[in-house]
């Protein structure tokens, strides 16, 4: 059980590493998602636009394994994930941070991402060895080192801090550095600019450029509300409305398309752009 | 800052001063206090069987396979934060697996047959597993205390365990040509156990496998997002849990030479449990500490009445809720934090009533 980087940390850029088929899932009389299908493409960074409700999460949870679909299936380096729990789909590629951050609370900082190190190397059952002394080098070994994911992603100084104890901000950029760590083929990250500063979230898409530039087949998922967000880094943008893909384009067409604004804004909005883009 | 510093951590349960600190240390393994651990436990022993008379060296024995019990329902209580009303069927398991085999010549009883009691014992947790691996707060203690009280309703049923009236003259096997059976040698013998298996739980503890058991509690569906098999972690360590609860069981049962179906009924492991919470169950000292306070004030106290052990557990509770969310081993900590003037520092409600009635899920 080495884990590794799975099943899509062997593809080239531009190699379909995750497709989504036709899926369907209802809550009740509420179709969240209406048969949405995509393809992931290692290197891609594909960004999910759409108002509260259209499916988004929902759509994520799938994904990652969290939801059962009712209908369709995933896809993961050609194989078929869709019954698969989500500890196995991150041993096939998969990484995912939630848009309010999970973290472990009472352990410290490097102890979170000491569990996330141990799973991605196949450590999680050793009752053995020492988590504070054997599992950094062990880790470090394998090229998975919890202290260079901590320098990176500007947690260092907190590593020994208890993880309740820090701020909303600091508590993402843990589950960030933990899914990091893992060096996931695939990472899915929904709203991860939410409920952070402006300042805070500047940095957040710089860090995922620098990781971007560093391992450019890494594809992205990611959902936001923050336009400026999807174009500093997505390559394609798809709008979701009521459970489906209403659209799908490069981030400057979705984003001035009629549909775009009119779900966000309102119709009465489209009146106020410049007279080329209504 | 220097790598050294940074791979420094902090326990559970933060602070580094008094009783939590020495624990905290203990459990990080940084002052090689293990050593200091068994060294307490030793002289403790050596001056109990020296100095004081035969009604205190029985009160003794009972405290170290509770201890002991605690420490290994801990894991279940503690480190994968799930109450469990079930632990009785595991104690009492191993307390009955040691009197059918304490006529039978089994080669280096005394050790062997402790160990066999802790396997059987984990075997017994499977079933509880695949019930209950799944669920959470009130919904898992629920099914662990129906499961246990099953259990207890067919040992009191069942003539080949002695029925009702349970079995007697359970004496601890030789140990080679030593016998174990005066209270002098079986408070050596007892003592060891303990150390053995405090130790070998503040390894555990601090291992990966300990550490992944702590994230599922904190977050399992975050833990099984970064990976972590949950569910094949959980039955693990429940039946860990289990196996050195079977051991105590074994060795309260030499201690009292004599087992009874009333092993099995749930308010045992109600008082397992409180003895976690008692000492303070986010660390691997907190549950013995419990056990042997806990023990201690039952029987000096209260003289082992019935109704007594009743109060003791509501006193308890209302200790730990009102004045003690962390246990007695946060005291230092919360003395510190009321001489500093902040009275309310930790007074939180306690974290296990809010996991009580939590999801019922992961």
């Amino acid at each position: 059980m080495s884990g590794g980087t799975g099943s899509t940390g062997s593809a080239s850029i531009g190699e379909a590493v995750m497709e989504v088929r036709e899926v369907r899932k209802a809550f009740g009389s509420v179709q969240a998602v209406a048969g949405v299908s995509l393809t992931v493409a290692a290197g891609q960074v594909v960004g999910l636009l759409g108002p509260n409700g259209a499916g988004k999460s929902t759509l994520f949870g799938i994904m990652a394994g969290a939801v059962p679909p009712d209908g369709g299936s995933i896809l993961v380096g050609g194989h078929d994930v869709t019954s698969w729990d989500p500890w196995k789909r991150r041993r096939a590629g998969i990484g995912r941070t939630f848009q309010v951050p999970r973290t472990f609370e009472r352990l410290t900082v490097s102890d979170h991402i000491a569990v996330a190190v141990a799973a991605e190397i196949g450590s999680t059952f050793n009752g053995w060895r020492s988590a504070d002394r054997w599992l950094p080098r062990r880790a470090l070994a394998k090229d998975r080192g919890i202290m260079p994911v901590l320098e990176m992603t500007g947690l260092a100084h907190l590593s020994s801090r208890v993880v309740g104890s820090l701020s909303f901000g600091e508590r993402k950029r843990v589950e960030i550095a933990a899914v990091l760590s893992q060096r996931p083929g695939i990472l899915l990250m929904d709203e991860p600019t939410a409920g952070i500063s402006a300042a805070e979230a500047t940095d957040l898409v710089e860090l995922l450029e620098s990781i971007k530039a560093e391992r450019p087949e890494l594809a992205i998922v990611l959902t936001s509300h923050d336009m400026d967000v999807f174009f500093r880094l997505a390559d394609e943008v798809l709008l979701m409305l009521s459970g489906t893909i209403a659209l799908r384009g490069a981030p400057e067409y979705v984003r001035t398309h009629e549909a775009t604004i009119d779900s966000y804004l309102g119709s009465s909005a489209r009146n106020q752009l410049p007279e080329g883009q209504r | 800052m220097r790598p050294s510093s940074l791979l420094r951590r902090q326990p559970d349960a933060p602070g580094d001063g008094g009783l939590a600190g020495l624990a905290g240390r203990w459990a990080r393994g940084q002052t090689g206090a293990d050593v200091i651990v068994a060294a307490v436990l030793v002289i403790a022993n050596l001056v109990i069987v020296t100095w004081f008379g035969t009604g205190f060296i029985f009160v003794w024995l009972l405290i170290m396979p509770y201890i002991i019990a605690a420490s290994g329902t801990n894991i279940t209580v503690g480190w994968t934060g799930r109450l469990s009303f079930g632990h009785a069927l595991f104690f009492a398991g191993g307390a009955y697996v040691a009197a059918k085999l304490a006529t039978t010549n089994v080669p280096a009883g005394a050790v062997v047959v402790p160990l066999i009691c802790g396997i059987v014992a984990a075997a017994l947790s499977v079933p509880l597993s695949v019930v209950a691996h799944k669920r959470r707060g009130v919904y898992f203690s629920v099914l662990t205390l129906i499961v246990a009280q099953i259990v207890y309703s067919v040992v009191q049923n069942w003539s080949w365990v002695g029925g009702g009236s349970g079995l007697s003259n359970v004496y601890v096997q030789n140990l080679g040509p030593i016998s174990l059976v005066s209270s002098d040698a079986f408070a050596w013998y007892s003592v060891i156990w303990t150390i053995v298996i405090l130790i070998g739980l503040r390894a555990l503890y601090r291992s990966p496998f300990g550490l992944s058991c702590r994230a599922v509690r904190e977050d399992g569906l975050q833990a099984e997002t970064l990976g972590v098999p949950t569910s094949r972690l959980f039955t693990v360590s429940l039946a860990i849990s289990a196996f050195i609860t079977g051991i105590a069981g074994a060795i309260l049962a030499y201690s009292e030479t004599t087992v009874s179906p009333t092993q099995f009924y749930w308010s045992v492991s109600g008082t397992l449990v409180v003895m976690c919470l008692l000492g303070g169950r986010f660390s691997v000292l907190g549950p013995a500490i419990g056990a042997a306070v806990y023990i201690f004030i039952q029987d000096q106290l209260f003289q082992n009445s019935a109704s007594a052990a009743d109060a003791l557990t509501g006193g308890s509770f209302l200790l730990i809720v009102l004045v003690l969310p962390g246990g007695l081993i946060s005291i230092g900590e919360r003395i510190r934090a009321m001489r500093a003037g902040d009275s309310a520092a930790g007074l939180q409600p306690p974290d296990f009533l809010r996991e009580l009635f939590a999801d019922s899920k992961r």
